[in-house]
């Protein structure tokens, strides 16, 4: 569904991410782990057109999607939920989900979308009329999936959730992502958290510096890869 | 001057809020493009510059036929601003910005210069029935002044459902906080932008017919006064905070005007210069400005997230 | 190769580095020095005597413009006040005695007795006017120095409108909105284009120390530069407080030629003016300053004639000038935001393309101009 052939990204002169080509079909959970600056973020915030790539394409169901306004990405259904979660602190838990659904135009169907979204996570509607801002991390995590579901992505791409939150929520956010990937959902998750999601995703790339692909493949694949734990850390 | 009299108490009062209410309503216009663009824009004193030109040649045709051209006009020249000169722009950084609507602002006022040479004095004819002081009590008023606040009242409530009540307020707020990641949850930056500056031309349209019906000189360079009180009152207020844009310019208003009633003449006329000194101040040991303070005073859980990452992604 | 022809190569090399560091420098005040001796000579003409004099005055803004914004990447509106600084004090210390009793009747007791028998030479009211807005830059630049961007935008600004408000309401030092009486119009031009000239070196220098260095590294990349142990306060401080000196000399030369002056010449215009010249010219390098002032100085004082001498019969309406000034500044911000010499220095000839035939890059002052 999603291929991205030979992006490369830079900042300015720095070139975050060099000739990465991956790909995610329908219906898998993808996971993307690395350490810190080899490109994952970059990664996931060119795909979603927050950043252009100076090379390559990212194809969205075979059509182009590079260059594309990130309102116009969504619309297409890819949803990002960012890393540091960037829930709108000004605004309303439920204004926060709401305005998940800018793009949506069936109010119906949005409105059965935001009821099922709320009952996935309860929290939210014991906060609905409160500011953003007074949620705790995991709470906002939660806030910030709902935000993304409820535009009823095709795709959906997280950056670092589990990032700062206690040994529980990351279960829990791990909970989620599993109950959305049985749901249907296809998921790329960008993770510090490698050994986790090399165990849930269906396949997980590891990068390193650039945006180079150090190993692929499943869970069992990478496990064979005996060197792989000392590589892993060695890299970061 | 501590042993006034009441009415005079209350006629400080009534100035300060007169005043203030002028001086919020300039503030809030001027915010609105600061949180959604990161735009300071010096331009926004030739909105007032156009309001009052208009004013000046269609006052002719009767005060409705004034006030409705007026607020067209500026409107409608916000929107070319946006679309002519902000828009190339928009991704450079934000000094870049800044010297554009720097230059922008010059530009415009030379050209009204070339094209309304100084030759003749132009002046917006006041109205008696509106300027003409009345008392109640002791106190003197004037309908404009009562106006002014009325217009400047009704203006911040219709702000505020605006901003609360509508899509599109919601999605200006989203865009003045994080204007990245409205986009990525679909706004579309244009529409919002181009809203915030039509909605930035209807309130300078507002305060342009307010501020002229006192002042009445129509010169070239009749918006910088009004510009440079709205910077001042943004920067009080809090860069980036639309409430606290229209705190601080009342509160700007109130002081200036409180100042020049009880300073001693030797340093009155000093008083704008304290507030730009206060200005430079406030940048450096409080840029989030008096909503900054009360944001602070109102944060009550902690949470437990690590502090946000910095805008570029570590890995 | 042998060693003795490594050697020469070597000595060669010396001394064509020595060059190459002094040839920016040596160029534009070669250019200096021209411009003066065709309009003091050639063209025996009293306009374009008054308009070089008033390129040179601008220029000297646009260096001092040019050590803090082109190596700190930061925008000031506010060099100007210090202009305004060294034109008043200067003046204030050089205007005659006797007519000062009459002009200055309300100035407070304590400043009468400095003022009042102060009669000092031109050069001595200059420096004295150097050295008082150099003060009162060292003044602003401790808050200003800690902010970038659009605050720094802000402040900078803050400073200048004070500083008018403060011209305008001081009048028992300033005469307030009235013009200055009894200057003595002691600025020449030669001494005016002698320091421009040391103007330009010291931005020469100042870029190539290790001070501007750090700064410039500062702009490139704050967190990186303040990791390794730069102080950026204190390099934003030191830039700040030349740029500052630099303007009140210009400010006591200005006072001294235009001796009627007001609180009016240090505002907007000017400002804007000066901003112009530097972006269009190029924020990043010395030579962006020379060459941005002398590009719009043309056009301005041909467009200025245009309006009133017209060409061909026709004229433009009065303020075109302006108008194209402001049209420049916008195209070179959408189209060229890092100015005609995109921030580099004029190279050494040697360098220059065609000379060279390949494609080999001049050693340059690398400056991405107004990118943060």
């Amino acid at each position: 569904m999603l291929e991205l052939k030979d992006v490369s990204v830079s900042y300015g002169r720095i070139a975050a991410v060099q000739g990465l080509s991956l790909e995610v079909k329908q219906g898998e959970f993808v996971g993307l782990v690395g350490h810190n600056g080899a490109g994952k973020s970059t990664t996931l915030m060119t795909i979603a057109g927050a950043l252009t790539p100076v090379g390559g394409d990212i194809l969205l169901e075979g059509q182009s999607i590079v260059g594309l306004a990130p309102d116009e990405i969504l619309r297409r259904g890819i949803a990002l939920v960012p890393e540091g979660r960037r829930i709108f602190g000004r605004l309303t838990v439920g204004e926060n989900v709401k305005i998940g659904a800018t793009v949506r135009k069936d109010r119906k169907a949005l409105e059965e979308d935001i009821r099922s979204v709320v009952e996935r996570f309860p929290v939210l509607q014991r906060y609905w009329n409160s500011s953003g801002a007074k949620l705790s991390g995991g709470e906002q995590q939660q806030l910030a999936i709902a935000r993304a579901l409820v535009s009823r992505p095709k795709l959906l791409l997280l950056d670092e959730p589990t990032l700062g939150l206690a040994p529980l929520m990351v279960d829990r956010v791990f909970d989620i992502l599993e109950q959305l990937h049985q749901g249907g959902t296809t998921i790329l998750l960008v993770e510090q958290n490698a050994a986790r999601t090399i165990e849930m995703a269906d396949r997980t790339y590891v990068l390193r510096t650039g945006g180079r692909i150090q190993f692929h493949g499943t869970a069992a694949e990478l496990a064979e890869i005996g060197d792989f734990e000392t590589a892993y850390i060695g890299m970061g | 001057m501590l042993l006034a009299s009441t009415s005079t108490y209350f006629q400080y009062f009534a100035d300060s809020v007169a005043y203030g209410s002028l001086f919020a309503l300039m503030a809030l216009s001027l915010s609105l493009l600061f949180g959604v663009m990161g735009l300071m824009n010096f331009a926004y004193g030739e909105l007032i510059m156009v309001g009052a030109y208009t004013m000046f040649y269609t006052e002719r045709y009767g005060w409705l036929v004034m006030i409705l051209a007026t607020f067209a006009a500026v409107i409608v020249f916000a929107l070319v601003m946006e679309l002519v000169a902000f828009r190339p722009v928009r991704r450079a950084s934000p000094s870049t910005l800044l010297i554009t609507s720097f230059a922008l602002s010059i530009g415009l006022q030379k050209l009204f210069y070339m094209i309304f040479p100084p030759g003749s004095p132009r002046t917006v004819k006041p109205y008696p029935w509106l300027t003409n002081q009345f008392e109640i009590k002791g106190v003197l008023f004037s309908r404009l002044e009562i106006a002014t606040w009325i217009v400047t009242i009704l203006l911040l409530v219709g702000m505020v459902l605006l901003l609360k009540r509508t899509a599109l307020g919601v999605q200006l707020r989203a865009s003045t906080e994080d204007f990245r990641m409205a986009q990525l949850v679909g706004v579309k930056a244009n529409w919002v932008i181009s809203s915030a500056f039509a909605i930035t031309g209807f309130l300078a349209a507002a305060v342009t017919i307010l501020y002229m019906l006192n002042h009445g000189d129509v010169r070239p360079n009749v918006g910088q006064g009004p510009l440079l009180i709205a910077f001042v009152g943004v920067v009080i207020g809090g860069l980036g905070s639309l409430g606290g844009a229209a705190l601080g310019g009342f509160t700007l208003g109130v002081v200036i005007n409180l100042l020049s009633a009880t300073l001693p003449r030797s340093i009155q006329g000093h008083t704008l210069m304290f507030a730009f000194l206060l200005v430079i101040l406030m940048l450096v040991f409080q840029p989030n400005g008096l909503m900054g303070t009360i944001d602070k005073l109102r944060r009550k859980r902690i949470t437990e997230e690590i502090p946000r990452a910095a805008e570029e992604p570590a890995t | 190769m042998t060693e003795a022809t490594s050697a020469a190569r070597g000595r060669q090399t010396r001394l064509e580095g020595i060059l190459r560091t002094l040839w920016t420098p040596l160029l534009l005040s070669a250019f200096m020095v021209a411009i003066w001796l065709v309009v003091t000579h050639i063209v025996d003409d009293v306009f374009y005597t008054s308009e070089a004099e008033k390129f040179f005055l601008r220029l000297l803004i646009v260096l001092a413009l040019q050590i803090f914004c082109g190596n700190s990447g930061i925008l000031s509106f506010g060099q100007v006040a210090f202009m305004a600084v060294g034109a008043y004090t200067s003046a204030l210390l050089t205007i005659p005695t006797a007519i000062k009793q009459f002009t200055f009747l309300s100035m407070p007791g304590t400043l009468k007795d400095i003022v009042f028998p102060a009669e000092l030479s031109a050069f001595q009211g200059t420096i004295v006017g150097g050295l008082a807005a150099l003060v009162v830059a060292m003044v602003f630049g401790v808050p200003i120095v800690r902010l970038t961007g659009v605050a720094a935008g802000i402040a900078t600004l803050a400073i200048l409108v004070a500083m008018n408000v403060f011209i305008q309401q001081t009048s028992s030092i300033t005469r307030g909105t009235s013009t200055q009486i009894g200057v003595p119009q002691t600025t020449t031009m030669r001494a005016t284009v002698i320091w421009v000239i040391a103007a330009i070196v010291v931005a020469f220098a100042y870029q190539q120390s290790r001070n501007g260095l750090r700064l410039r590294a500062s702009r490139e990349n704050d967190r990186a530069s303040r990791s390794v142990g730069v102080s950026v306060p204190r390099e934003r401080y030191l830039a700040f407080a030349l740029s500052g000196f630099v303007c009140g000399i210009a400010g006591a030369l200005y006072g001294h030629y235009f001796i009627t002056f007001s609180y009016l010449d240090f505002y907007f215009d000017l400002t804007f003016l000066t901003i112009a010249m530097l972006v269009v010219g190029g924020m990043g390098s010395v030579s962006g300053a020379v060459v941005g002032t002398s590009f719009l100085t043309v056009i301005y004082v041909f467009f200025q004639r245009f309006e009133v001498n017209g060409i061909g019969g026709t004229t433009v309406p009065s303020g075109t000038a302006d108008v194209v000034m402001a049209l420049a500044l916008l195209i070179a911000l959408i189209l060229r935001p890092k100015g005609l010499t995109a921030g580099r220095e004029i190279p050494w000839p040697r360098d220059w393309r065609w000379f060279r035939g390949d494609r080999r890059r001049p050693p340059a002052t690398e400056a991405p101009g107004t990118a943060e």
